[in-house]
């Protein structure tokens, strides 16, 4: 399969080649070739840093940025990154505006397990889709991906932080295809779009967990003729998935509509109704639930707008009932394009109206604010808090009360100079409060981001960049992660490119689980001007 | 049914099936003649788009002054019909620079328009000329990001833009607003953004949005990478399956962003289960089956906490040979496969 993606790939390259050189429908275009080496030195437990799960070592060839537009105004674009490595990341298209286009994809991707990362799971997956307009306001279009994931991994027990951790290996084999079709049919002020979906799941492990699911969807836009003011909006999907073993089936057909008012100048009326039935064969998943959402907003042009709205919620099984109220309001601000507010709250109760729920009454509140300044040509800063509490009882019952509290204030700074460069400096801070009735838990994370991007000087380009975490508490973690680069270029639109990546991770609560990785990165690469 | 196992393919047709669409993409450049300089009567145009068959102002006018501004238009969407043989779409400068003639006549700032410095309905208005509005896709009428005025030019560059004329499509630029998200890609366990594998776009969507957080089918987000987890399982965990259900789902116990804990868990992995079920108190007795719950976490005995083919308590089929004891814990008088102790 490696030898043929990388097939594939070469002989898009060269048909593009012989499409630029054919004199009828050559044109012009840009990207980057590139072709290196990347060395890897890792020493610790392979299945701990996420970051170097995808490192190979290995020839590199890639094509970056590429666009070329022919003459009969067929456009190509591509994203061909590590062609020749298992990491490969490709993209590619080809379309004419008006007419019709093709894109291809093809990832992959892997995830260590274990210390010496002997252990491990592949995924691929690959995907092409297509479209064509054969008549004005009619788009038909369809695709087909396919994503296959083997190997061998730990099981969710194997997690760190369980009390006890199994490192016993499970193996994955299956292969999943989709396939979607459809048609789009559209005006200046409507939209309809129908489309089907089947997707086949195909384990290969030799369990009988084979599936299929089927899928129809509806979606409708259309403006009120003669009244512009008024929009309407909805559609349904209805699903079936099944399980091939035996007759289990699980359906869901899912509504939705909404309507739009512009009423009297700068005030917008907004309700929306989702409805979803699910059912199952075996009766005990059945539930049906129902969303109705009421907002209201007042513009401020060229300033900003309030929002405020209210949400009821119900949901049925069959057994247990349940029903939900909230609230919305929020708010956003700009002064001259530089100062930028934003603020939200959103509060949500959910009470047992019937039967005995597993889990009780419910409060989940969320709150949030931001601010943003914008600089005159120096850069801009920002900061961010984003809170959410969520409130409910275990077993039903008020005598055991579970709360969740959750922080995050992120702010970042960016520069810029015209003689200089840019540089980006991100501070997170996360705090997690989770209190339940057998347990507590808590962490508090401190994360840095900082990026140099100096401007170039003497045909040498160079970025210095890092990442440090730190989470206490309940968790003990230390992970940091350096990079450098540097370009140089040479005969005008050649470049030389090092780029060094370090990575450690140390969790201190399970102390073989550290992990120190160095990787380098060695290209040479080319500007192509076509 | 049983589906029929795939015929195996010859390794040629496999090989050839691979250089399939380059050869069709160089049929079909070939085949595609090179017209008069003129507008192809096979011109197939949406009818959201307007076909100004005579520019008030020709491109040449322009690339007088704002000379190799088309090549920055040259590998877009936007090309200028000028330098195209057979144009489905009349673009040229004024399409989207209305005031033309008057810049003509006295070339300052102020006569001219510049869509990526205009806001509000003006700069809506500039580009749904020809473009349907996110708001008026398949998302029912709602786009937060329209909701907040953010100018099209805000996410869109016609000159120069990337992919879908974006000026970033990678996760980079959406931190550009979304700062408390970077940092999240960094943490214990994350989805490989950083990496460029997964893309803000792989989950969240400007259009076909169905639900708050502008993610795609809710729940079937996740299902599209991770089919092994989708499920229908003869014997369903309701947290799982609250399905089309905001907040519930995959969502109940992941943050998809990133994570303090293993596999994306909002919680270290036997804690995501104590926030709904109290440890029963025979399963931590020191003296129950020879104390098994002192050593094992829930996931081992309970691996299907997704669903499970064979117990209604999710009991792993496997268990005995797991942890290896002498017990058979599937045995039916105790936690039978399908039915729960003492039936």
């Amino acid at each position: 399969m490696k030898r043929n993606s990388v097939l594939s790939c070469t002989a898009l390259i060269v048909s593009i080649g012989l499409a630029a050189v054919t004199p009828a429908i050559s044109g012009e275009g840009s990207g980057k070739m590139k072709i290196g080496y990347v060395i890897v030195d890792e020493e610790g437990d392979r299945g701990v840093n996420q970051e170097t799960f995808n490192a190979y070592e290995g020839a590199a060839l890639s094509l970056a940025g590429f666009r070329y537009g022919l003459k009969n105004g067929i456009l190509i674009d591509a994203d061909l990154n590590n062609i020749t490595l298992n990491n490969r990341n490709l993209r590619a298209s080809a379309s004419k505006p008006g007419l019709f286009g093709v894109s291809l994809t093809n990832n992959q991707y892997r995830r260590t397990y274990g210390s010496d990362g002997s252990d491990f799971t592949r995924r691929r997956a690959t995907g092409a889709t297509a479209y064509v307009l054969p008549a004005s306001g009619l788009k038909l279009f369809g695709g087909y991906s396919t994503t296959e994931k083997h190997g061998e991994k730990f099981g969710a027990a194997s997690a760190i932080g369980t009390l006890f951790s199994d490192t016993s290996v499970v193996g994955t084999d299956y292969v999943n295809n989709s396939l979607n079709f459809g048609a789009q049919a559209f005006s200046r002020k409507a939209n309809l779009r129908l489309e089907y979906r089947r997707s086949d799941f195909d384990d290969k492990t030799g369990f009988d967990r084979d599936r299929e699911g089927k899928s129809f969807l509806l979606n409708l836009y259309s403006t009120v003729p003669s009244a512009d003011w008024l929009s309407v909006s909805g559609g349904f999907r209805v699903r079936k998935d099944e399980y091939l073993a035996d007759t289990t089936e699980l359906k869901t057909n899912l509504f939705w509509a909404g309507t739009k008012a512009n009423l009297a100048r700068y005030y917008t009326l907004e309700y929306r109704i989702m409805t979803a039935a699910t059912s199952h064969t075996s009766d005990t998943s059945d539930n049906d639930n129902m969303i109705n959402t009421l907002t209201l907003t007042r513009r401020f042009p060229g300033w900003g707008g309030l929002r405020v709205g209210y949400e009821s919620r119900v949901a049925d099984d069959g057994v247990d009932k349940t029903g939900a109220s909230g609230i919305l309001l929020s708010g956003w601000f700009n002064y001259e394009r530089k100062l930028f507010l934003k603020g939200r709250a959103t509060l949500r109760d959910e009470e047992v109206k019937d039967g005995l729920p597993y889990l009780g009454n419910e409060e989940f509140n969320r709150y949030l604010l931001s601010a943003r300044y914008v600089g005159n040509g120096w850069g801009d800063v920002s900061v961010r808090w984003d809170n959410r509490t969520r409130k409910f009882d275990v077993n039903n019952s008020s005598a055991y009360v579970a709360t969740a509290d959750y922080d995050a204030v992120t702010s970042e700074l960016n520069l810029q100079d015209d003689q200089y460069g840019r540089a980006v400096f991100v501070h997170s801070y996360y705090l997690g409060k989770f209190d339940y009735h057998d347990d507590r838990f808590e962490f508090s994370d401190h994360l840095f981001t900082g990026t140099l991007y100096p401007k170039e000087y003497k045909d040498i380009e160079l970025s210095l960049g890092g990442t440090y975490y730190r989470s206490r508490r309940d968790v003990d973690i230390e992970k940091f992660a350096v990079n450098v680069g540097a370009s140089y270029r040479f005969l005008e639109d050649h470049y030389l490119e090092v780029k060094y990546n370090a990575y450690n991770f140390d969790d201190f609560l399970a102390p073989d689980r550290y992990y120190t990785g160095n990787i380098v990165e060695v290209n040479i690469s080319k500007d192509l001007s076509l | 049914m049983r589906k029929m196992p795939m015929k195996k393919i010859p390794r040629l047709v496999r090989t050839l099936k691979h250089l399939l669409l380059p050869v069709f993409l160089l049929f079909l450049f070939s085949r595609v003649q090179a017209a008069e300089p003129e507008v192809s009567s096979r011109v197939l145009l949406k009818p959201a788009v307007e076909n100004t068959a005579a520019l008030e102002v020709e491109d040449d006018v322009c690339l007088e002054c704002h000379d190799d501004f088309d090549r920055t238009l040259s590998g877009t969407t936007h090309r200028l019909a000028s330098t195209i043989k057979s144009p489905s779409v009349i673009i040229g400068c004024v399409s989207c620079h209305s005031g033309g003639p008057n810049h003509i006549e006295d070339p300052t700032t102020e006569n001219i328009t510049n869509p990526a410095g205009l806001v509000g309905k003006e700069a809506f208005r500039t580009c749904t000329k020809c473009h349907m509005a996110h708001v008026e896709m398949d998302n029912l009428g709602f786009d937060v990001h329209f909701d907040q005025q953010i100018n099209c030019a805000g996410c869109h560059s016609v000159h120069g833009g990337g992919k879908s004329l974006l000026l970033d499509d990678r996760a980079e630029f959406c931190f550009r607003c979304h700062v408390e998200r970077r940092s999240k890609f960094s943490l214990r366990s994350n989805h490989p953004v950083q990496q460029g594998n997964v893309t803000c776009l792989s989950c969240h969507r400007m259009t076909k949005r169905q639900d708050y957080n502008v993610a795609y089918d809710l729940d079937r987000t996740c299902q599209g990478c991770h089919p092994e987890q989708g499920g229908p399982f003869p014997f369903e965990h309701e947290a799982t399956t609250a399905y089309d259900v905001e907040g519930a789902g995959c969502m109940a116990c992941h943050d998809p962003h990133g994570s303090e804990n293993d596999h994306l868990l909002q919680l270290p992995a036997e804690r995501v289960c104590l926030q709904c079920h109290p440890i029963p108190a025979g399963h931590r007795a020191p003296n129950g089956h020879g104390g098994i719950g002192t050593q094992h976490t829930c996931q081992t005995c309970h691996d299907g906490h997704h669903g499970s083919y064979t117990s209604d308590i999710f009991i792993s089929p496997d268990l005995t040979e797991q942890i290896g004891i002498g017990l058979d814990c599937s045995a039916t008088q105790c936690h039978g496969l399908t039915g729960r102790r003492g039936n």
